[in-house]
């Protein structure tokens, strides 16, 4: 395994290796990851960025053990402070769910429960897992609901869910999954269904919970912009692999893999009127369709000789990987 | 002078809460007091964040939904009393690209008989086969095949049905075209294949565009006059480079700076 | 051969058989098939003349003559639950397409005008829901008389409310979708919409609501003939065999067991078919 972090801080979460298998019943046997290493360190923000069928979410769910029915990680680890997510039994697994890794799930709205008050939702973990009395976890809750930000919020802890506007959703989400005070937080997409001035908040907020808390944040993304503004790391991902990783900066300004480029020019800028968006033709191959070679192959226009076998990660500078054969000769 | 093809008219529209028999028991504006003009062969976006009253607005430019106070006009013509059977001809002017690819079809029919339908309806091309021709002309403009015709909606990727979906705006030979956020839903790959797409349309067939997004980006790149929209009005108007570079309102600026954007390092 | 962590997911779009499925689609098919054959073949299947009268042999337990033995008035047991099944059949078939007819019709009006002839229709469905089943029935059966042509026609009725709720429901749902839109731009005149795009939409629903109608209506017509108001003796009922047999419960117990074991096999069969149909057309968890 390449070693991507030469100069990042302590470890939080190292997964080698993970692929993902799932069976349909019509389609067959389908990968929707192979071969995803990730390494996350203490305070990063780090983006995990992909379109649809990338396999950025399962392979997040895979981390927090909540891998749908006929889906499962068949080989790779995920070690999360020296152990593995991956080998856990489900009570073990339970345990460490909310306190060493939460997710913030995409669509707040219905991932509260419609008929407990803001507050009980709030405050759960800590009668959960702390044995904590309600009166105590309220408070709690307060604390929590001030945190992200919530104005009045002795008064939020009373109210429903549908009281709340979509932002303020959200935010009382991630005040669930600070609750514990986790090292990780996977993030899923948790500004794609707001407003963009909303969704700008929640960005800012999330930096500043990183700055307050010193968490480490996973955020799962399509958006290129908020991997620019917010994240410090990130990881490209297509068809279920890692095609390129490395600093943000690093990737914008010298992007290796021609997907992570093409992603790029086809991403309608607003600094200025573009006379026409750089498509990549074709489409997403099916996870149930194996492909020889590289997965990208097909809608390169990079394509090559040796493309017709499955390129390896290349490190193409301290802590850049690309996955492609053109960044193996210092070409790219 | 270019002329207004499509004029809205100091339209607003509330809706009603409580039902038939407890009466008007208190209303909600989704649009209050909105106008703004479609010159030909011009690119219009409307841009406004969730409430703004987009949608609302795009339904009454279609006759979908009736105003309640305020006048549509097109090219010159005011068709807002105008009964149905009175419409049906201009309907044939103004077709809408939706949002949705799941449910922007009829999931009972292949593509291409819900696309052959508009023909039907108004009587264009001489029979069945004729028809059908038109059908798969069409399609070839907008880079499907005849194969795509004979599918179901849901054995299509959402790119592809999104084709399908402008193909059957195309194929009565309209000149207005509006849009409700017809690239909201894809991936950015193919949402680039979208725009363009639209794009080349617009200049080959010089159609009129009005383009509805929560989008800024898409609607920097497609429409050349932008109408801000907030909470049911009209908060600013102005041309594309003149609005992006020097907005004066306050929430457009706030919209504008809230994008989040790449770094534009790599040029495109 | 399934991975660990459970059943496989599936993706359906309409009609798929899966392997827990099938098992219910499968049992409810077969004796729904059974009992079709017995209603559609009576007159070659069954031993003997369901009307033939036999007083001598009269009671007579189920020997190698008559399987299942005879009735008070020595007719054929067999025969005459074989002769039994054609009513139950014709009529649950009529009337679960009256219901099915009349609630769609109602059903998609209320749904597509919606306002005020939503509300004065859904309210008059409500008022024929309020009745029980039998009542309603009976008060039907006896104001258009005791056949059981008028029985098709009450149970029918008593099946327009149920139907018309979901014809509705599924209709508010598809006039949401934005092809219902899409035709209205088109310039769709509004019976064309609703033949072309928002009826073929509701039907599955519907259909498996009618399977499962049709075994609430083989009890209904079984109750009212049971009552006396259904199939008129001679003619043989499962519900009037009932009857009569009440009153030899002791001497000819099999009177009442076989018609009872007919009816419970009919019901359970048609139900298990609509549950098979419901879950056969249910979209499962996409992966």
């Amino acid at each position: 395994m390449v070693d991507l972090a030469p100069s990042r801080g302590k470890e939080v979460l190292r997964a080698d290796g993970i692929t993902i298998e799932a069976r349909h019943r019509r389609r067959g046997r389908g990968v929707i990851a192979r071969d995803v290493s990730l390494a996350i360190h203490e305070g990063e923000i780090v983006g995990l960025i992909g379109e649809s069928g990338s396999g950025k979410t399962l392979t997040a769910k895979a981390l927090l053990g909540l891998l749908p029915r006929g889906v499962r990680a068949s080989a790779g680890s995920a070690r999360l402070r020296g152990v593995d997510l991956l080998s856990l039994a489900p009570d073990a697994l339970r345990r460490v769910r909310g306190e060493q890794i939460a997710l913030i799930p995409q669509d707040a709205l219905h991932a509260l429960n419609p008929v407990m008050t803001v507050g009980a939702q709030v405050g759960e973990p800590f009668v959960i897992h702390r044995g904590a009395k309600w009166a105590a976890a309220l408070r709690q809750a307060v604390d929590l609901l001030a945190l992200v930000q919530l104005p009045e919020p002795e008064k939020r802890i009373a109210e429903y869910p549908h009281q709340f506007s979509g932002g303020m959703q959200q935010r009382a989400m991630i005040a669930m999954g600070l609750a514990l005070g986790p090292s990780l937080i996977v993030a899923d997409e948790p500004t794609t269904a707001l407003d963009v001035t909303v969704q700008a908040r929640i960005l800012a907020l999330v930096r500043q919970l990183r700055d307050r808390t010193g968490a480490a944040f996973l955020f799962i993304t399509h958006d290129l912009g908020i991997v620019g503004e917010l994240c410090d790391w990130v990881y490209v991902m297509y068809a279920g692999q890692v095609v390129e990783a490395g600093a943000t900066r690093r990737i914008f300004a010298d992007p290796r893999h021609p997907y992570t480029r093409a992603l790029i020019a086809a991403t309608p800028p607003i600094a200025r009127r573009a006379d026409r968006l750089a498509a990549i033709p074709g489409q997403i191959p099916s996870p149930f369709e194996p492909t020889l070679g590289c997965r990208f192959a097909a809608r390169c226009t990079r394509l090559f000789a040796r493309c017709a076998a499955e390129p390896p990660p290349v490190d193409v500078a301290p802590g850049h990987m690309a996955r492609c054969w053109l960044a193996e000769d210092g070409h790219g | 002078m270019a002329e207004a093809y499509l004029e809205v008219r100091n339209v607003s529209k509330s809706f009603r809460r409580g039902g038939v028999l407890r009466g008007r028991r208190g209303e909600t504006q989704a649009l209050d007091d909105v106008s703004f003009r479609v010159l030909r062969g011009q690119s219009v976006g409307i841009v406004g964040e969730s409430g703004a009253g987009k949608s609302t607005l795009l339904k009454i430019a279609l006759k979908l939904v009736k105003p309640t106070r305020g006048r549509i006009l097109i090219d010159g013509e005011d068709v807002t009393g105008l009964r149905e059977s009175a419409f049906r001809a201009f309907r044939r002017r103004i077709q809408p690209v939706f949002q949705d690819p799941y449910s922007t079809f009829n999931p009972r029919y292949p593509v291409g008989a819900s696309i052959r339908l508009g023909l039907d309806i108004h009587e264009i091309g001489a029979g069945r086969a004729e028809r059908t021709g038109i059908v798969l002309e069409t399609l070839e403009k907008v880079g499907l095949s005849a194969e795509h015709a004979e599918r179901l909606p849901h054995q299509l990727s959402g790119g592809q049905r999104q084709r399908a979906a402008i193909a059957r705006a195309l194929v009565i030979g309209p000149e207005l075209i509006v849009a409700d956020e017809p690239t909201s839903a894809l991936d950015v790959s193919v949402q680039a294949q979208i725009l363009n797409l639209l794009k080349d349309m617009r200049a080959e067939l010089g159609l009129s565009y009005v383009f509805v997004s929560h989008n800024l980006a898409v609607v920097r790149f497609i429409c050349d006059f932008i109408v801000v929209m907030r909470n049911g009005r009209i908060v600013e108007t102005g041309d594309n480079e003149a609005l992006f570079a020097n907005p004066t309102q306050p929430y457009t600026r706030e919209l504008i700076a809230a994008v989040p954007e790449v770094p534009w390092n790599v040029g495109s | 051969m399934s991975a660990p962590g459970g059943p496989l997911p599936t993706l359906t779009s309409g009609f798929t058989f899966g392997w827990s499925r099938f098992g219910l689609l499968a049992i409810g098919g077969a004796i729904v098939a059974v009992m079709l054959a017995a209603a559609a073949f009576a007159p070659v299947v069954a031993p003997y003349d369901p009307y033939a009268l036999d007083i001598a042999g009269m009671l007579g337990g189920p020997s190698g003559h008559h399987l299942l033995g005879t009735d008070e008035l020595g007719r054929d047991v067999l025969s005459r639950t074989i002769f039994a099944t054609r009513i139950s059949i014709e009529v649950a078939l009529i009337a679960v397409a009256i219901g099915l007819t009349g609630g769609t019709l109602v059903g998609l009006t209320a749904a597509y005008f919606g306002g005020l002839v939503d509300m004065v229709l859904m309210r008059l469905m409500e008022v024929l829901f309020s009745f029980p089943a039998i009542l309603l029935a009976v008060i039907l059966m006896a104001s258009l008389g005791t056949n059981i042509l008028n029985a098709m026609l009450a149970i029918g009725i008593i099946f327009i409310p149920g139907f018309s709720r979901l014809a509705r429901a599924t209709a508010h749902h598809v006039l949401r979708q934005q092809y219902i839109d899409a035709a209205r731009s088109l310039g769709m005149g509004d019976a064309r919409l609703i033949a072309r795009e928002i009826l073929p939409n509701v039907f599955a629903p519907l259909l498996v609501e009618a399977a499962v109608a049709f075994s609430y209506a083989v009890l209904l017509e079984s109750a009212l003939s049971f009552l006396g108001l259904g199939a008129q003796p001679p003619e043989p009922s499962w519900g009037n065999m009932l009857n009569t047999g009440r009153g030899f419960m002791e001497q000819a117990p099999w009177l009442s067991i076989v018609p009872g074991l007919a009816l419970f096999l009919c019901v359970l069969g048609f139900n298990l078919l609509g549950d098979g149909l419901r879950d056969a057309f249910d979209p499962h968890l996409k992966d």
